[in-house]
């Protein structure tokens, strides 16, 4: 056993175990450690964006079109900045529609972005890898891809609800919950894993880089 | 009857102290199990390996926040740690949100110093040559566009702020499709925002390392190749790790190999709290029937 | 009425339609307009993320002046965050410095990190408490994640083969169906947003 001799290595420690203080109940040092972390978790990604994006695209590109005399240089960066600005006219009642501007400009980005791709990758692709190509009856895989076939025809009618769930359409449907069953057991049994993972990694920070037991 | 009453009562604080002796027994007692390595896992250790044969760089984007790290930090240790002992160049990159960034660097530093900043044969690890570490640009989706268009000028800079222009690791990438793979680890749906634009659009094969939540979920592209391969969950890092120790004989500590010994008994409680839930559940239901 | 809803709307519908329009054209025009609409869309952006900012402070301001047992949390929470954003903008080394380097490890990984961890506590006692299997079903959902959860462990290898089948084929099947329905719905709301049918992102009034 070596116990850590970083200050920094207690610091977290003594954090981790406030957390865990909550398992037995709610209390002062827990809030507190809650509220440091709301706190230095906003103020960490306020000094990246300084760094990584205000300076760099700009206050520099500003900076320089303005030195240089690039008038069209430093029209094509302000125009962006005082669309961004337009944001903070949402704390103003009367003017607040001033901040319907660059949200346009970023729905209309994103939405008309992602239609084509999407269509290719969420729609043609997940088709493409369901249908099957030469049935072989004797081949086991074939009849693997059928099970496929069938699993995702199934669970589109579980939940397609323009048509009544009766008949063929409710027994089709029915057949699709079995298979949405399935799949949410695999994802429980993962999410179980995952949730774990977190504590055994939070164990092992407090096992081997504060206390030194684990090598 | 009255043991069933007793375990329907219990308080919830008992099979938390359970739980957590189940993780503390096994990594103080340092039991350790065999890993067996699952297709996903292999078929991504492959890819990434057959990129020394033609150099084009693998970019490790770590993706995530510290809240997952536990599972996806070894995996982006794993990978990085690949990369520079099969002398493959890599970019690693914090990823389209600002957690990442300090992540990324976790996984610089440590790897590094775990190799002494030497690869295998012999070579000191070059910075600009070997790796490039990019810096956090806002953006989201823009980003990855600009990437596909020009490389250079959408990052400008690498993470120390010098000229990325300068550095010799650049002369062959221009855009995307000079990029060999993109690895996201990832916690959230971001990884299948790379494969939709940085893969469908560019044509750059895609990887992901996710959290066991979303694991489940990724089949579904593996099985149409849209990822080449999946770290999934801890499991998938300790099957990384396996496979960078017998294919490379690298000697480090395996971080999530470890792991996975608490991993195993943890289940084991769970599936046993499950059991016994429904035991508990049926013998109640029965003795309630009885009495009506 | 023109600049205060016909302008917004007129901007994302051609802005939208012009995005579409561009995927299809590898011309170094359609390549330019993409370029810079990435980077105007990058720059604004990074005002979105101090508008978020503000709410932070309206929330926290409003608890402090409130003055009772809960205005010590929020003046931590305040505290932390200027000290922090401090620390980084006007630092030594700014965000690649030595303090700033070493509170980020020591203090946001670790509360992160174990606040989330708080989340397997909970899902083993729901194990206990809730997972029952109450129809065939339920049933089917349960034994399911009990084999993935043993096939995942080197208890439960002997399982691999079984495991691996699941998440292939029927996992597979009905990730698939959800996926498909997620796509055509994405696809759906993202054309009638262009399309000016889908307005509540304007928010109220005019």
């Amino acid at each position: 056993m070596q116990l850590s001799t970083s200050i920094w290595v207690w610091i977290a420690a003594f954090l981790t175990l406030t957390i865990y203080s909550f398992l037995y109940k709610d209390n002062p040092l827990y809030r507190f450690a809650e509220h440091v972390f709301v706190g230095a978790s906003v103020g960490w990604s306020i000094a990246i964006v300084w760094h990584m994006t205000a300076i760099p695209y700009i206050g520099i590109p500003l900076r320089d079109a303005f030195v240089q005399r690039n008038w069209p240089g430093l029209i094509y960066v302000a125009i962006p900045t005082l669309l961004g600005c337009l944001y903070f006219f949402r704390f103003f009642p009367k003017q607040s529609w001033l901040a319907r501007w660059p949200i346009a400009l970023m729905m209309g980005y994103y939405c008309g972005i992602s239609i084509s791709p999407s269509i290719e990758t969420n729609i043609f692709t997940q088709v493409q890898g369901t249908i099957l190509t030469g049935f072989n009856p004797t081949s086991l895989s074939s009849w693997w891809a059928l099970l496929l076939l069938i699993g995702v025809v199934s669970t589109l009618f579980y939940f397609f609800f323009s048509l009544k769930h009766e008949g063929i359409v409710g027994k089709t449907s029915r057949l699709g919950i079995w298979f949405v069953m399935i799949a949410f057991g695999a994802s429980f049994g993962y999410t179980v894993m995952a949730r774990v993972s977190l504590l055994i990694g939070r164990i092992q920070f407090l096992l081997h880089d504060w206390l030194g037991i684990l090598k | 009857m009255k043991f069933w009453l007793f375990m329907d009562k219990l308080d919830r604080r008992w099979l938390f102290l359970a739980i957590g002796l189940s993780v503390i027994i096994p990594s103080i007692t340092n039991m350790r199990f065999p890993v067996t390595t699952t297709p996903p896992t292999l078929n991504l250790w492959n890819f990434v390996d057959s990129l020394k044969y033609t150099k084009k760089p693998l970019i490790i984007i770590c993706d995530y926040s510290p809240s997952t790290s536990p599972e996806l930090q070894p995996m982006a240790h794993a990978l990085f740690r690949h990369a520079l002992e099969a002398d493959i160049p890599v970019f690693l990159y914090g990823g389209l949100y600002t957690e990442g960034f300090g992540l990324a660097r976790i996984a610089e530093e440590t790897v590094l110093e775990e190799i002494d900043y030497q690869k295998a044969n012999g070579d000191s690890v070059i910075y600009g040559e070997d790796y490039v570490f990019l810096p956090f640009v806002p953006g989201g989706l823009a980003v990855i566009a600009g990437m596909g268009e020009d490389f250079i000028g959408t990052f400008r800079v690498d993470a120390r702020g010098d000229s990325l222009k300068n550095l010799p690791m650049m002369d062959n990438v221009r855009r995307l499709e000079d990029i060999g793979l993109i690895v996201d680890i990832a916690g959230s749906a971001v990884s299948r925002t790379w494969m939709v634009y940085a893969g469908t659009r560019y044509g750059t094969p895609v990887g992901v390392g996710t959290t066991a939540v979303s694991a489940a979920e990724y089949y579904t592209f593996l099985q149409t190749r849209q990822f080449v391969g999946m770290m999934g969950g801890m499991k998938g890092a300790a099957e990384y790790e396996e496979l960078n120790a017998s294919n490379l004989n690298i000697e480090v500590r395996k971080q999530a190999g470890i792991a996975m010994a608490s991993q195993n008994f943890v289940h084991l409680l769970i599936i046993f709290m499950v059991i016994l839930g429904n035991i508990s559940f049926f013998v109640l239901k029965r003795n309630k029937e009885r009495r009506l | 009425m023109f600049l205060k809803r016909t302008l917004p709307l007129l901007i994302v519908f051609l802005l939208g339609l012009a995005m579409i329009i561009q995927f299809y054209i590898p011309h170094p025009v359609s390549q330019n307009f993409y370029d810079s609409m990435a980077e105007w869309v990058r720059i604004s952006g990074a005002f979105a993320l101090i508008l978020g900012l503000s709410s932070f402070f309206y929330v926290h301001t409003r608890k402090l002046a409130r003055k009772n047992k809960d205005s010590f949390y929020s003046g931590v929470a305040i505290l932390c965050l200027i000290g922090m954003a401090g620390i980084g903008i006007f630092g030594r080394g700014g965000i690649n410095g030595w303090l700033f380097s070493n509170l980020y490890r020591s203090i946001i990984v670790p509360l992160d990190a174990t606040m989330f961890s708080l989340l397997s506590f909970y899902i083993a006692s729901a194990a206990f408490k809730a997972f029952k299997a109450r129809n065939a079903m339920a049933f089917a959902l349960l034994v399911t994640a009990i084999i993935v959860m043993l096939g995942r462990v080197s208890f439960g290898s002997f399982l691999d083969g079984i495991v691996e089948w699941i998440l292939v084929y029927p996992n597979t099947a009905a990730q698939r169906g959800i996926i498909l329905g997620i796509g055509l719905g994405m696809i759906a709301t993202s054309l009638k947003i262009i399309l000016g049918i889908e307005r509540s992102y304007l928010g109220g009034g005019d």
